[in-house]
């Protein structure tokens, strides 16, 4: 590649020239648009405000935990009789709490922030269409996940939620009769049932418009990664999401109508059929929340390497390798649920094999930076993390996965450790990979590199001593979900010292939990500063070959002037870095590259 | 690798005319999967309870079955008028559709109502009471569930009649009458597979 300085080259046009962002004006304008880029960030302000909102109670939680005995958390009403207020205990809190961090995290951030957000932005552009198949429907899908939201928030107001994320009968199914304030789990259910309905259509919209609105000249083996991902990512959706819309509204009529036995064991229910519906869903969930992750650093770690991704057609096709595997192994969060030996086998076997696609990544990814240019941008600072994080969580996964050793760790934070590492590790990095990947494409402005590499650096640091700190006491049994880690320990049978391992352990994630926040308040500050006061974007500003680089930044809404010409995908022949602009562009003379 | 360009033709930015088709098609997959969960649910829940009465086809059941058979063989008709670009025959046959949703759903609910007394009316005692709510909300449940989607698809009915007697369907845009036809034949296959769940098999 070769730098070039352009004395006649065009200078960049005025934020002020048309674009999607003020291509129509008013609050209106953005509330009924149809534009897939619009869409995309109110989906973006949406799932951010959820980050933010889950976050406190993680740090809530931390806080909590920091010393022994009650700290901070506050005893919450329980009913009222005859003027007389009766209060849970703060014990009850607590399990609100993490309840509520891990259903918001969840259902409104980790499953929308990649498809629904940043994929909506970008899925259209890299295709090279105008918008996705159906957007009418894309918008509908939108205000049903607002809609499902302010459910599941309500909960928060209605009595609260205290099953955990998984919604586990008997937990849920049974509730204190007389209480005022048991509808919290009504509501939350309610929202997670009407959420998989923005999260289904949204997986329609996208198989509709990478079937049908593909350019010519666009092969299913020309698209890039991201969509692969985007493409694995609805087929899950409309796969697995139909299972947990039944299971959930079975388990609202058996809350809400007395008497009857689907999944409660004291009307005559089997609470581990629930289990089993509801891991059919969830375990295919997970792969819907880490999958569009991979397909970012896919593109991040291509352009920041400046060279054709290794082993294209094997990542593409590892994508739908996840997804199909991830129907075939929801037992393994269930072998100790008493579900027969022969079965766990199974699982567990199955299990390892989503190991060989998840590694065909990892190695895919290392072999293209191999020998790459490699720019150590902050996308590229979040992909490389990812990898690390995403590797040390797959790895402690087949300790989970092994039936044996899961026995031992289930339960523990050993496995609260495990899915911090692939889902925050998984789909929070690589969001925060692909919102400064895009965020010049979106908003026209480049943050500042270094306030960018600073806060990557903090999150790096507050991450892992978070929960490295968690393995560490899970392994040692540390059990999850305990509110308070005093003299409770030893009554349970744990000696001393573990017992001062642990409030060691719990010590040092609540510190790192701090670091994090910290890391992250920081990535938003700056960011926030580039959307007012950034620098004006180019069209390419870090070489990148797919096709939303050949389009303005902001880009117009229709997305492309002129025909792009789709070839081959993570093509680099004729990029050259053009110094007046801080941009790159392609010599269309460049003699054609030697073949590799 | 080289540069490939393959065409330079204005981006496509029209749907072609089976797109509509195509997202009904990936609509129904999921709606499939949905039915299907739920349906399995019923089974291993029945399972469970293998003490339990085997339950009396009620004859209004039939009624409804029967209605929404002829449905599905209408539709199927009004969409081989409107290919032929055939307006009367297409008119004709999307009311007769339309008659019929509705009448299915009046069929349903006399259904539901009548439903009820051989089943749940006799004095529960003990271990029985439990198996007859469990009955009483699977079988609502199953078919209110279909129920829902019946009357999710008077929606889109309502375009299809609207367009008709505009007489706006040709044989080059004939695809909406198609789309919806897909439907309502989805919601007869279901119909029937959960009409042999419960009574045959259950």
């Amino acid at each position: 590649m070769s730098s070039i300085a352009h004395p006649n080259a065009n200078p960049l046009p005025e934020l002020t020239s048309d674009n999607y962002l003020n291509h129509s004006r008013g609050i209106l304008s953005w509330l009924v648009t149809l534009d897939h880029k619009r869409i995309g960030l109110m989906y973006l302000a949406s799932v951010i405000f959820f980050l933010i909102l889950g976050g406190s109670f993680a740090i809530i939680l931390r806080t909590e935990l920091y010393e022994v005995g009650r700290n901070i958390l506050p005893q919450l009403p329980k009913s009222t009789v005859g003027g007389d207020t009766q209060y849970f205990a703060w014990t009850d809190t607590y399990n609100q709490m993490f309840t509520l961090h891990g259903g918001i995290l969840v259902f409104l951030f980790i499953i929308p922030a990649i498809p629904a957000a940043l994929g909506n932005f970008v899925l259209p552009i890299m295709l090279g269409a105008k918008d996705v198949a159906f957007p009418r429907l894309n918008l509908m899908s939108y205000y049903i996940y607002v809609g499902g939201a302010i459910f599941f928030v309500l909960a928060l107001v209605a009595g609260g939620l205290d099953t955990g994320w998984t919604f586990y009968t008997p937990y849920s199914s049974s509730f204190e009769k007389g209480s005022e304030f048991h509808w919290g789990v009504v509501f939350a259910v309610s929202g997670a049932f009407i959420l998989g309905f923005s999260s289904i259509l949204t997986g329609v919209n996208f198989i509709s418009t990478m079937h049908m609105l593909r350019p010519p000249g666009m092969t299913w083996f020309r698209m890039p990664l991201m969509l692969w991902a985007l493409y694995a990512t609805s087929v899950m959706q409309i796969l697995a999401t139909p299972v947990l819309a039944i299971t959930l509204m079975l388990l609202i009529i058996e809350r809400l109508y007395d008497g009857i036995g689907i999944f409660d064991p004291a009307r005559g229910g089997d609470p581990v059929l629930f289990q089993h519906f509801f891991w059919f869903y969830s375990h295919p969930a997970v792969y819907i929340m880490i999958v569009p992750g991979m397909g970012i650093i896919s593109e991040v770690i291509s352009t920041f390497c400046h060279k054709a991704i290794f082993g294209y057609r094997f990542i593409a096709c590892s994508s739908l390798a996840i997804a199909l595997v991830g129907f075939l192994v929801w037992g393994h969060h269930m072998f100790t649920s008493g579900q027969s030996a022969l079965i766990s086998t199974f699982f567990a076997l199955l299990t390892f094999l989503v190991a060989i696609p998840s590694a065909i990544k990892v190695f895919n990814w290392l072999a293209t930076m191999y020998k790459g240019s490699i720019d150590l941008r902050t996308p590229m600072l979040y992909a490389m993390l990812f990898i690390w994080v995403f590797t040390v969580g797959g790895l402690t996964g087949m300790f989970l996965g092994a039936v044996s050793t899961d026995i031992h760790l289930h339960d523990t934070y050993f496995v609260v450790a495990h899915f911090h590492y692939t889902m925050v590790g998984g789909t929070l990095f690589a969001f925060l990979a692909g919102v400064h990947y895009w965020f010049p494409k979106m908003f026209g402005r480049m943050y500042s590199e270094l306030g960018g590499r600073i806060a990557w650096a903090i999150v790096f640091v507050g991450f892992n001593l978070t929960f490295i700190s968690q393995f560490i006491g899970g392994s040692r049994g540390m059990p999850r979900r305990y509110a308070d880690f005093g003299e409770k320990l030893t009554e349970l049978g744990f000696g001393e010292s573990h017992a001062q391992l642990f409030i060691q352990c719990q010590k040092i994630s609540t510190i790192g939990s701090y670091i994090l926040g910290i890391g992250l308040v920081w990535a938003a500050i700056v960011l926030v500063i580039a959307l007012f006061k950034g620098k004006r974007a180019p069209s390419n500003p870090w070489g990148g070959p797919t096709l939303e680089w050949r389009c303005a930044s902001p880009p117009i809404h229709e997305n492309f002037v002129d025909t792009p010409t789709v070839g081959e995908p993570y093509d680099y022949t004729g990029m050259q870095y053009d110094e007046t602009n801080e941009n790159y562009v392609v010599n269309p003379d460049a003699a054609p590259a030697p073949q590799h | 690798m080289n540069a490939n360009p393959v065409s330079s033709a204005k981006v496509n930015h029209t749907l072609p005319s089976y797109a509509g088709t195509f997202g009904t098609a990936v609509v129904i997959v999921s709606l499939a999967i949905l039915f299907a969960a739920s349906i399995i649910a019923y089974l291993v829940a029945r399972h469970a309870h293998p003490d339990l009465p085997q339950a009396a086809t009620p004859v209004g059941l039939w009624v409804s079955t029967a209605l929404l058979i002829i449905l599905s063989l209408t539709a199927h008709a009004a969409v081989g008028a409107a290919r032929q670009d055939n307006q009367s025959a297409l008119r004709t046959t999307v009311i007769i559709w339309s008659v019929l949703a509705v009448g299915f759903l009046v069929a349903q609910t006399a259904n539901w109502i009548t439903w009820a007394p051989p089943l749940f009316d006799r004095p529960p005692t003990g271990a029985e009471s439990d198996s007859l709510s469990f009955y009483k909300m699977t079988f609502y449940v199953l078919t209110g569930l279909h129920a829902a989607h019946v009357v999710g698809g008077l929606i889109p009915l309502a375009f299809v009649w609207r367009n008709t007697m505009a007489g706006r369907y040709t044989p080059q845009t004939f695809h909406p009458v198609r789309n919806c036809a897909l439907y309502w034949h989805f919601l007869d296959v279901v119909w029937i597979v959960m009409f042999l769940a419960i009574f045959v098999i259950g």
